[in-house]
């Protein structure tokens, strides 16, 4: 019994910050229409951030998160502004091979950088919980924390805030946001910012409980996009079903299963999704 | 065709065919580096041919591993010649592809790019688990090409590891082929119907197209070069296990067939036999190599986002500009010497700008 409440506690941590990385990368394909191959590098930088700057530097972990989200933010915006803006509405294709230049752009930089070993960071808080039986490290219970008020912060901000809910007009219907006064080019810029500053704080949150590596970022972005298939595509609680749905497949499946048989169940769980029903579990059904 | 198109063509395919392997006949670096090219052209090239009906594929790579695994099986387990193992290994993968063409291609856009993806995915996964075909170990040993004899006259030698040559010109044969097949259907009704269908499917459909069955036959013809080549790169290499064949792979597809210009017939072939020769070139740059070759993708999306190829739309005005430039300082000069009438001048630069 406990070992399966610690499978579920697995599963919930893992599920979240996939939730995490695909609430960044569905924010900047529901608003530009961009398939951001690199979201799962800007991952990797985040990651690279954390082990310089809290492993090697020693800086406070709460502090390197917030420098995390102002220079990813701001890396995000400048990706916006000088590159993924030239190619604005030219469908998919164009900007999903300018985001494959810039896996290979970051991932090529990151090798140069910092090497092509695999970095671990020591764990930014110490201690074990016990509650019922189940143990879990404090570290996931700041993984849980901070995920649960990030997710649900991002929900806030787009139900509730002026410029969220001007970004939900500008996914529904681009045209009809700009007779509205909606500022297209500063709310794109906006939302690259937000996008990306997710994933580097979803790289900051999970390199303490596992590693990073300068090639991590294109095995994420698939776990990425079956996260985003499962929950629908560009819609925001599929990312929350969609990823806790991995997380915890992930974890019993591993726990009880060849890894081999795993996957192949994880990729014939996203088919059958697909073939049944393409808008994903949580999307809309204006498709067909 | 144009006759001043049609040199250009005879040249290139004189260098392919005569050129490259008269110069690097013993030089199997070379001429390896040029049978990947090949291979990846081909399999672009199926790429485009299902782009021309409007959709994206990332899972050509599906379609190649079951052509390498159709080919192997049918070599190793039921003792076929290479030679029938080739075109079954095609045929195949063409009916299996119509097969799964029914479901899968009912989606469109960004969500058929992302099953196609995550069909071949799955097909990789499978095959790792499903021991028939080797598992994880995949397929070794797998026979090469046989001879091909009447009498004592050879048709066709026999293939060796050490000669790369017969592999070339395989290759290349089938890139050839794949080349007239592609270039004709373009200009075929049928090709026209898969670009009315890209255009508009509700427009095309109200017309009388069967668009579900012609987006089948595009992903099936497509199927089966894709097919064609992973048998010969099962043959050409001889060993493959499931890891071969990512879905990297087939992003790498799509990237070589718009780097190229996927609206250009040539477009796959540039795309692949310039990046591919770039990246070899930049092996000496070591680490920087991955920098390099990402900054000429982003530079050429950026700022020739159809492509390499469509450079050649702005070739005439760089032309006019060059001229009119030339005819400035010529005008100069005429003023000078006070000859020159200035409104004739003008006529003609505005004739060669309507031109550009």
């Amino acid at each position: 019994m406990t070992f399966f409440a610690q499978v579920v506690t697995n599963g919930l941590v893992l599920g979240l910050t996939y939730t995490l990385l695909a609430l960044g990368f569905t924010l900047i394909f529901s608003i530009m229409g961009v398939v951001n191959i690199a979201h799962g590098d800007l991952y990797m930088l985040g990651g690279f951030m954390t082990y310089y700057l809290f492993g090697i530097l020693h800086i406070n972990y709460f502090v390197v998160l917030i420098i995390i989200m102002v220079v990813l933010g701001g890396t995000g915006a400048g990706l916006e502004r000088f590159l993924f803006r030239r190619l604005r509405g030219q469908g998919f294709a164009g900007s999903m091979i300018l985001s494959l230049g810039l896996l290979l752009l970051i991932e090529g930089g990151a090798l140069i950088a910092f090497g092509e070993r695999e970095k671990g960071v020591p764990s930014p808080v110490k201690g074990v919980f016990t509650m019922g039986g189940v143990s879990f490290g404090a570290e996931r219970l700041v993984i849980l924390a901070a995920s649960v008020v990030l997710v649900f912060g991002l929900f806030y901000f787009l139900a509730r805030v002026k410029s969220g809910q001007a970004m939900r007009a500008l996914a529904q219907d681009a045209e009809a946001a700009y007779l509205q006064g909606i500022n297209i080019n500063r709310m794109s810029m906006l939302s690259f910012a937000i996008g990306v500053a997710l994933a580097g704080v979803a790289g900051a949150l999970l390199t303490p409980v596992s590693f990073v590596s300068y090639s991590i970022g294109g095995y994420l972005i698939l776990k990425c996009f079956i996260v985003v298939v499962l929950g629908g595509l560009g819609s925001m609680p599929g990312c929350l079903v969609g990823g806790l749905m991995l997380g915890f497949i992930e974890a019993f499946s591993l726990t009880y299963l060849p890894s081999n048989l795993s996957y192949l169940i994880i990729f014939g769980l996203v088919l059958v999704v697909l073939l049944v029903r393409p808008q994903g579990i949580m999307g809309r059904s204006e498709l067909q | 065709m144009k006759k001043s198109r049609l040199y250009p063509i005879i040249i290139l395919a004189a260098i392919y065919l005569v050129g490259i392997p008269i110069l690097f006949r013993h030089n199997n670096y070379v001429l390896h580096v040029f049978i990947l090219c090949s291979q990846l052209s081909i399999v672009a090239l199926t790429v485009r041919l299902v782009y021309t009906t409007g959709e994206l594929t990332f899972g050509q790579v599906a379609f190649v591993m079951f052509g390498a695994y159709g080919s192997g099986i049918l070599a190793m387990k039921a003792g076929f010649s290479f030679w029938l193992a080739l075109p079954g290994a095609g045929i195949l993968t063409g009916l299996f592809a119509s097969l799964i063409g029914f479901p899968v291609l009912r989606l469109k856009g960004t969500y058929f790019a992302m099953l196609s993806l995550v069909l071949a995915e799955v097909m990789r996964h499978a095959v790792r688990s499903w021991d028939f075909v080797g598992g994880v170990r995949g397929l070794y040993d797998i026979p090469r090409p046989d001879a091909i004899q009447i009498g004592t006259l050879a048709l066709i030698p026999r293939f060796t590891p050490r000669d790369r040559l017969p592999y070339y010109y395989l290759i290349a044969f089938l890139l050839v082929i794949t080349m007239v097949v592609f270039w004709r259907l373009d200009r075929s009704p049928l090709g026209r119907i898969f670009r009315g269908i890209r255009q508009s499917d509700a427009l095309a459909a109200s017309l009388g197209v069967n668009v579900m069955k012609y987006k089948i036959i595009a992903y099936g013809i497509g199927a089966f070069f894709a097919g064609l080549v992973g048998s010969f790169s099962a043959h050409y290499m001889t060993v493959f296990y499931p890891e071969s064949f990512s879905v990297w792979d087939s992003i790498y597809y799509v990237l070589y067939a718009f780097i190229g210009g996927i609206s250009y017939l040539w477009g796959p072939i540039v795309g692949c036999f310039g990046l591919l020769w770039l990246w070899e070139f930049l092996h000496p740059v070591a680490q920087f190599q991955m920098v390099i070759f990402a900054g000429v993708v982003i530079v050429v999306i950026l700022f020739l986002p159809n492509g390499a190829l469509s450079v050649e739309r702005f070739l005439p005005s760089w032309w006019t500009g060059l001229s009119r430039i030339l005819r400035k300082r010529s005008k100069k000069l005429a003023a000078q010497v006070g000859a020159m009438p200035d409104s004739s001048d003008r006529k003609a630069e505005g004739k060669s700008d309507g031109s550009a």
